[in-house]
């Protein structure tokens, strides 16, 4: 794997992230999305849950982007197909978070029915997962190349955010199996408070309890909703802003 | 450029926004009338004083039958005053399950306990309604109204039942108060409509009685009742000035999801406003007094909220929280934490509940104000824990059984005091401070359910103290509603005379002025009608006695 994989191609410019990210066969791309669409809906209608209704589309949709993951990655290589799955996928998981955040801030949602667009998706198992799978490919990259300023600081961002959820997690499994021990199996025990925002350890921690550190405006008052929502929008900015200066320092390195 | 200017005009108003200050106390003003003051030193206690308080347990017992039920769970009050002018503090027990007790205070923290043939009470005051001078008690009852025991003024005390006709029929919570100045007492009754509706749902009946009532009193002794809302779910009523016009408002705490509201006196009327940046979501107890000692009242209110976020605690209280309702966050000030409020220069009440570290008692109920150790810093107490079958069916006895909170104030932020030894688990609903051995400490009484009432017997090494009570011609002769400020050379402290305050309990009608070692300069007071008396050098170590000579 070099650096010059990324000025390999003539036909297509790697010149920014959103060449690499844009449809290579835009009026393709519209009829995959299309039908990925139609089908959720039609699963909807005839009274499908969502998460049934949206797997068929969603099993289309990821066909055609592995399919263009593929070729980038005999193309350009593996540095470049990574970079542009994992800008792919936290920008999706970064759209469930914008959900989220509109649902409450902007259309009047409770914080309990705050979940986004794939609410079954919003779990503690999901995050938790989810963040490590982030934090291994972002270290992945690093192995591969991808250094500089901005990698940096993504790679410290997603590691605090990955700890918070791993401190998540498990104070979720240490509650649900005291609730188990109380043979209360239908509490979720969902959406406990972590490190950050309000009733979070550093809120409430007995150390900080009455210093400023518990009331700094969002990282000690916050809701969780809101909290996560800043941890993944820095997230994905960040890894635009990496990606986007590693594409632009190898295309400058392989052009002089 | 216009990018600039926009920037610069956001970063301008947030600037603004954030610097919200605390509004100063308002300088009283007003005719001023001459008193007379007697003093009476505090007397010595017998025991050495420790860095404890020490338990003293009674015999009544708010024993509900097993399992209990929810909002039966909710218990009752406790009331002090002294109903035999002995000098000494009496108790009154309401009971839910049985009979109310009078605790007859006999010194030494003993107490001779009597039934008063007065059952199934929930809140409880001792005050003198017809300005006799002999204090009675009134309670309002599960599923009923208000009633009466009139002291006869007898020794030892006889009371009879009277009536007390109010336009309402289902009271909950009441709150003593002379509104208007016109040296009468006025009582505000909050029904709690979730009871009525898990009794059968709110009949037509119940709609035209429940809700907020300000009953105004006649010359005759009866009532004039004016209704402020029709629905409400009130734990806890107070008496505030909120606006800072030198008249008493109502701010009434509801339970659950339903706001707490608030009414300024007007001329003839009330006027519901909403000056709450933020409140308790389940508001269970309201004290009023003065946190920051600059002179003006602020309004504690406390709620649910778990004092520690450990495992086993997050785990109990979780099938309940995930089933509480929850408001549309927008325009919902409603947060589950304790609030301490206090008037900003906007006028609008601010909490700093969370940077004094004072968010989180428990599952609380009665929870007052007080200078525990006299060192001239208001701290906390509350009682907490909840029993109730339908909401921890998975906890043993179906408990959560949790510490009550005693949190003392340094000047910065409130610490837990475990030292003091009032970290009972015992299930506490109502609880009065007061100095049940007249030696400048307050003591603590609680109305435990399912376990026995006790006696805390205050024995800090403390700082001085200095103990006001009031007497005026007509028929509020304790003055309930005057204000006091205490004026040393650092700060002002300022109390009140009030019959209600916590959860559904009555406090006795005086104020209690921890000191420290700093001796006051002045004790200002504005009577209920608004006339001022001033008292240079009122002393320390001593009950003072003011007696205004003209009405």
């Amino acid at each position: 794997m070099t650096s010059a994989t990324f000025a390999a191609t003539p036909q297509r410019s790697t010149s920014s992230l959103w060449a690499l990210l844009r449809p290579a066969h835009p009026w393709l791309a519209f009829a995959i999305t299309a039908s990925a669409l139609l089908i959720g809906v039609v699963g909807r209608q005839i009274g499908l849950p969502m998460w049934q209704a949206a797997l068929p589309g969603a099993g289309i949709f990821g066909v055609a982007v592995i399919a263009r993951w593929s070729m980038d990655r005999a193309k350009f290589g593996s540095l470049c197909a990574l970079v542009v799955a994992l800008v792919s996928f936290q920008g999706g998981h970064g759209i469930e978070h914008i959900m989220q955040w509109l649902q409450y801030h902007a259309f009047g949602y409770t914080l309990r029915a705050s979940t986004g667009l794939i609410s079954a998706a919003d779990t503690e198992l999901v995050h938790f997962v989810w963040n490590w799978g982030v934090l291994l490919v972002m270290i992945r990259l690093y192995i591969l190349g991808m250094r500089n300023p901005w990698a940096y600081v993504m790679l410290f961002w997603s590691t605090a955010h990955t700890l918070e959820h791993t401190y998540l997690f498990v104070r979720h499994l240490q509650v649900l199996a005291q609730l188990q021990s109380w043979d209360q199996m239908s509490v979720t025990a969902q959406g406990l408070p972590g490190i950050l925002g309000r009733d979070g350890w550093l809120a409430r921690s007995p150390v900080t309890a009455g210093t400023w550190i518990c009331t700094i405006p969002g990282l000690t008052t916050a809701t969780r909703l809101d909290v996560h929502f800043w941890w993944n929008v820095g997230e994905t900015l960040l890894m635009m802003i990496a990606a986007t200066t590693h594409i632009s320092r190898q295309r400058l390195h392989t052009t002089q | 450029m216009r990018v600039t200017h926009r920037v610069s005009t956001l970063l301008v108003s947030l600037t603004l926004a954030a610097c919200t200050y605390l509004a100063p106390a308002v300088p009283w003003t007003g005719t001023t009338v001459a008193v007379t003051t007697t003093t009476s030193p505090f007397s010595a206690t017998s025991s050495p004083c420790a860095p404890t308080f020490v338990r003293h347990a009674l015999t009544h017992t708010t024993m509900l039958p097993l399992p209990v039920q929810l909002f039966a769970s909710n218990g009752s009050g406790v009331a002090a005053g002294d109903v035999n002018n002995d000098g000494l503090t009496d108790l009154v027990f309401a009971n839910l399950a049985g009979d109310t007790t009078l605790a007859m205070n006999q010194g030494d923290f003993r107490f001779d306990e009597i039934t008063l043939g007065l059952p199934y009470t929930r809140a409880i005051s001792i005050v003198d309604v017809d300005g006799d001078g002999h204090l009675d008690i009134t309670a309002t009852h599960r599923g009923a109204g208000m009633s009466m025991l009139h002291n006869m003024g007898q020794s030892p005390p006889q009371f009879t039942r009277v009536p007390i006709t109010l336009d309402q029929s289902r009271t909950y919570s009441m709150l003593w108060h002379d509104f208007n100045g016109d040296g009468r007492l006025d009582v505000v009754t909050g029904s709690y409509d979730a009871d009525i509706q898990r009794g059968g749902g709110l009949s037509l009946f119940d709609h035209q009685n429940g809700g907020v009532f300000v009953h105004t009193q006649n010359k005759n002794g009866t009532f004039k009742s004016l209704r402020l809302t029709d629905r409400a779910n009130a734990l806890a009523i107070a008496a505030i000035d909120i606006d800072g016009d030198g008249h008493d408002d109502i701010v009434v705490g509801n339970d659950f999801d339903m706001r707490d509201e608030v009414w300024l006196a007007r001329q003839n009327t009330w006027l519901a406003v909403q000056p709450f940046r933020s409140t308790p979501h389940s508001t269970m107890s309201y004290d009023v007094g003065d946190i920051n000692r600059d002179g003006q009242p602020d309004l504690y209110a406390a709620d649910m909220n778990p004092y520690n976020t450990d495992v086993a605690t997050m785990a109990a209280w979780l099938p309940v929280t995930s089933n509480m309702p929850q408001l549309h966050p927008n325009d919902d000030p409603q947060l589950m934490e304790n609030s301490l409020l206090q008037r900003t220069t906007d006028e609008r009440w601010q909490s700093y509940g969370r940077e004094l570290a004072a968010d989180a008692t428990g599952w609380s109920w009665s929870t007052r104000l007080g200078d525990l150790d006299n060192d001239g810093y208001t701290d906390i107490y509350a009682v907490n824990g909840m029993i109730a079958q339908e909401l921890f069916p998975y906890l043993p006895n179906h408990e959560l059984v949790e510490e009550n909170q005693a949190l003392r104030f340094d000047g910065t932020r409130y610490a837990p005091m475990p030292a003091w030894g009032l970290n009972d688990t015992a299930s506490g609903r109502g609880m009065v401070l007061s100095d049940f051995n007249n030696d400048g400490r307050l003591d603590i009484a609680i109305n435990n359910l399912q376990s026995a009432s006790v006696v805390y017997e205050n024995r800090t090494c403390s700082g001085d103290a200095l103990a006001v009570t009031l007497r005026q011609p007509g028929p509020n002769p304790n003055a309930v509603g005057a204000q006091l400020r205490l004026v040393n050379a650092d700060y002002t402290q300022w109390q009140h005379i009030a019959v209600t305050r916590g959860y559904l309990s009555g406090n006795a009608p005086s104020a209690h002025f921890g000191l420290g070692n700093t001796p006051p300069t002045t004790l200002e007071i504005r009577w209920p009608d608004g006339a001022l008396s001033t008292i240079p050098n009122p002393g320390t170590q001593q009950l003072l006695t003011v007696t205004r000579s003209t009405p």
